[in-house]
């Protein structure tokens, strides 16, 4: 047993960088966490890791708790632009989202759509709809969650 | 080059905290681990880490095939499911987001939407066939969390 006794570890030709084993914990390079997985597969850290996330409220465009966000703008009824504080690198993220129900009428479900037309690295613009495509519907509490390559 | 040949690595002040460089690696205060993304922003691992997954059998008797900070599932009628969290959210304003369907037989959309208001220890789902708005069982159904823990 040998155990080292610090409260700091500086690294030597980078104070920054630090390799454990082969796997760099602490680095200044972008993309460089990877660790071993639930089997023997590796996978990437900043990869697997959402870099956005957001509840919104009953009026859709107020947060209620999130992850790297400024604010959602209210374009209109069921009508959103969520707004990043960091941006991605383009605009090839990964969006996925789940809209409350309206009441327990089935005819009253909501699913959330993207615009692919106003989709930038710093915002999406997503509209609540009927689940059978009818169209935009009313404000609602919905869920977002992105995942993709940050700046 | 140099390296550092050892077993264990404990805090001299804190057992428990360890600091590389600037980053707190091992701490115990929450949320404290940031690095940067795959550009040269910054990221908090805390914060993108998927806290509950769950792939549920949706037909038949629903149950977990693989899950993560899942304790059960509960069968609430056709295509409505309550998710039971094992280690809670700090509250009800966490996320969800999903996907479903059949294994090669599903016919029709399908959209997972917010049966219930959530609370930090469960979260009821509806699975619903997006034609006719009506809850479906499915054989699959995908389900991931985000949020603040406990």
């Amino acid at each position: 047993m040998s155990t080292l006794v610090t409260n700091t570890i500086t690294g030597l030709s980078t104070a920054a960088n630090i390799t454990i084993g082969s796997t760099p914990v602490v680095s200044a390079s972008a993309n460089s966490l990877t660790i071993r997985g639930e089997g023997s597969a590796q996978t990437s850290v900043q990869q697997g890791l959402a870099k956005v996330w957001l509840r919104a409220d009953v009026d859709g465009s107020t947060l209620l708790d999130s992850f790297n966000m400024t604010s959602i703008t209210d374009n209109g009824t069921g009508d959103y632009t969520p707004t990043f504080a960091n941006d991605f690198n383009n605009e090839l993220y990964s969006l996925t989202s789940t809209a409350q129900h309206g009441s327990s009428n089935n005819d009253d479900s909501r699913i959330m759509t993207q615009q692919n037309r106003n989709v930038t690295a710093g915002a999406s613009r997503i509209r609540r709809t009927t689940a059978n495509g009818s169209g935009t519907v009313g404000d609602g509490d919905y869920n977002v969650s992105i995942h993709g390559d940050l700046a | 080059m140099s390296t550092l040949v050892t077993n264990t690595i404990t805090g001299l002040s804190t057992a428990a905290n360890i600091t590389i460089g600037s980053t707190p690696v091992v701490s115990a205060s929450a949320n404290s681990l940031t690095i940067r993304g795959e550009g040269s922003n910054q990221t908090s691992i805390q914060q993108g880490l998927c806290k509950a997954w769950i792939h549920l059998t949706g037909s038949g008797t629903p149950a977990a095939a693989d899950s993560f900070n899942v304790a059960s599932v509960t069968d609430t009628a056709t295509g409505r499911y309550t998710i039971n969290i094992s280690t809670d959210f700090g509250n009800a304003n966490y996320t969800c987001a999903g996907m479903s369907g059949n294994d090669g037989t599903t016919t029709g959309d399908r959209g997972q939407v917010i049966d219930l208001t959530p609370t930090a220890g469960a979260f009821a789902l509806r699975n619903i066939d997006t034609d006719s708005t009506n809850p479906v069982d499915d054989t699959n159904i995908l389900l991931n969390f985000h949020g603040d823990l406990a």
